[in-house]
């Protein structure tokens, strides 16, 4: 059996107030799913629940991904763990009820589904350790520079593994960060902290085959180191230790590339969020030399 | 090694279940924590190859890493690391990678800062751990972020605020001054020009000379006309569509280059005790 990780994302534009049933998301056909966390987005304490392959519920009520703390607030979490698992067969749906509870629309609520595609053996290919090995932690960085506001996605970012050794991508961050020097040009991120909102991104092998069926926001692949310690249940309130999480691992052989596709839509209009951003990934794992 | 059955993962808990390896068998492992201090200008420029030497009586295995303070008095500075990093082991091993800057990247890819309001403290862990040679020396590099700042004026008005700032960093931007200029006549059109150290913004006008331009324009213009800024950019905080207001000539003022940053860190690992054979 060959693991491959996979997240499948719905994003609903509006999900009216009283909520709606019976949503179906299509998975792909070419291996079955094994679903292991679900995480929402602007979803917050209105709930959702989904469907088992049999068609049953696997909750008796709508539930919530987001947890409190003693008199800190309500957090976002990196979603609800699955367990055990649940297999999904080739090219069958998971059904999804979403609440709205809020009185008014919710726009552009998301629902993620992540896991593992299972391949038979040989169907796909699925570099792995050597026999024999030695491991050195490490962590690749790749910048995307200038992201704009909006406009055209940002195709085929590129890790490149050096030669040296494999790399084996377990989690990842993702920050705004632009140096600044003394003497040289002033950016704008000189005077003022550019942040971003609606970044999405999508990751995929060197054949291009994606991670995923849409671009998932760059918050719930990567996650982001600055933490604060209160919160209201924000989607992306920065909480405490929350590194993206690659499970299972992708592992990348020396010479080899990963790629990933960025996808910003902010609002031009909102002064928090209308500036480009120097995007830093950084993706963390070990390094993995044959002996 | 197989991680711990009894370990589970509850995300309200600020301590995690980590992967766990044995000890080798002939060996025993104690804790030791070695603290470390570095002093570094932050001006944006990359600084290499400082040192910190681990004892030699026996091999150190490095598991995390935790920079506790970061700022000029070893105080706080915020509630981010300023800059890029880089280590290298005891064999001279880089434990990061970014193929267009050196190999320094952002926070040393650090998982997880403090959650403490105005404390910049982050940390990581090294998993698998490192193992140092006894006595050898782990390098760092750094290239911090001036903590100076650009010369600004803001410049707020009646619903809506606009940022003008120096197009050099630090003191090579002070002398420069702002003037929006309203002409008092119809049908101007919105122009800019440098005089001497004076960038000034002819705001448009319509049929009844009054003022049509707004912040998002004026902005605009000073961005896009090179001469411009090449001396000085625009940035709109707020009320973008704001009709703009004249200004008088008006001074950006606070230029300042970076100064030390004292970097106050700790190892946290293991020294690998061989036992006694007996």
């Amino acid at each position: 059996m060959i693991e491959r990780h996979q997240d499948y994302m719905i994003r609903i534009p509006s999900v009216p107030a009283g909520g709606i049933t019976d949503f179906p998301l299509q998975l792909d056909t070419d291996a079955p799913f094994a679903l292991r966390l679900v995480k929402s987005r602007n979803i917050g304490l209105s709930g959702w629940r989904f469907q088992t392959p049999r068609r049953q519920y696997q909750s008796s009520q709508l539930r919530t991904d987001l947890y409190s703390v003693l008199n800190s607030g309500v957090f976002p979490s990196r979603g609800v763990v699955i367990y055990p698992q649940i297999i999904y067969p080739i090219g069958s749906q998971i059904v999804v009820d979403i609440g709205n509870n809020t009185g008014s629309p919710i726009l552009n609520a998301i629902l993620l589904f992540r896991g593992s595609k299972l391949f038979q053996d040989g169907a796909i290919a699925a570099p792995t350790y050597p026999s024999k090995l030695a491991g050195l932690p490490f962590t690749y960085e790749t910048v995307v520079p200038g992201v704009p506001v909006s406009g055209s996605p940002i195709f085929d970012n590129q890790l490149q593994v050096i030669h040296d050794a494999d790399f084996v991508y377990r989690c990842g961050l993702c920050d705004p960060f632009t140096l600044v020097v003394d003497g040289q040009p002033t950016s704008f991120a000189s005077v003022t902290t550019p942040q971003f909102s609606e970044v999405y991104v999508q990751l995929k092998d060197e054949s291009r085959k994606f991670y995923s069926n849409i671009p998932i926001h760059v918050n719930d692949l990567f996650g982001q180191i600055t933490p604060f310690s209160t919160g209201a249940g924000g989607n992306d309130e920065r909480v405490d230790f929350h590194p993206g999480l690659i499970t299972p691992e992708i592992y990348i052989p020396r010479d080899h590339s990963l790629y990933f596709d960025v996808y910003r839509n902010d609002d031009p209009t909102n002064p928090a969020v209308n500036m480009p951003v120097d995007l830093r990934f950084r993706f963390v794992g070990q390094k993995v030399f044959q002996q | 090694m197989a991680r711990n059955p009894a370990s589970c993962y509850n995300p309200s808990l600020t301590f995690k279940p980590q992967w766990a390896y044995q000890t080798p068998d002939g060996y025993r492992d104690e804790v030791y924590l070695v603290p470390f201090t570095f002093t570094v200008l932050a001006n944006g420029l990359p600084v290499f190859n400082l040192p910190l030497q681990l004892d030699d009586d026996a091999p150190y295995v490095l598991y995390a890493i935790d920079f506790a303070v970061i700022g000029p008095n070893g105080g706080t500075a915020g509630l981010f690391f300023p800059g890029l990093a880089r280590i290298r082991d005891t064999h001279g091993n880089p434990l990061s990678a970014n193929l267009t800057n050196n190999g320094l990247i952002y926070t040393l890819g650090a998982l997880g800062a403090s959650g403490l309001q105005n404390e910049n403290a982050f940390g990581f862990v090294f998993e698998p751990g490192i193992e140092c040679a006894p006595g050898g020396t782990l390098l760092f590099d750094f290239q911090l972020s001036s903590s100076g700042s650009a010369a600004q004026f803001l410049d707020v008005i009646v619903g809506g605020s606009i940022l003008f700032y120096a197009a050099l960093f630090g003191t090579a931007g002070n002398g420069l001054s702002i003037e929006l200029i309203d002409p008092g006549a119809p049908n101007v059109p919105l122009s800019v020009a440098l005089v001497a150290s004076v960038v000034e913004v002819t705001l448009a006008t319509d049929g009844g000379s009054a003022i049509t331009s707004t912040l998002n324009d004026v902005a605009a213009i000073i961005n896009s006309t090179p001469a411009i800024a090449a001396v000085m950019g625009a940035v709109v905080e707020s009320g973008g569509a704001t009709v703009a207001t004249a200004l008088g000539v008006t001074a950006l003022t606070g230029g300042l280059n970076g100064t030390e940053q004292i970097l106050n860190g700790t190892l946290i690992g293991v020294k690998r005790w061989k036992e006694c054979a007996n």
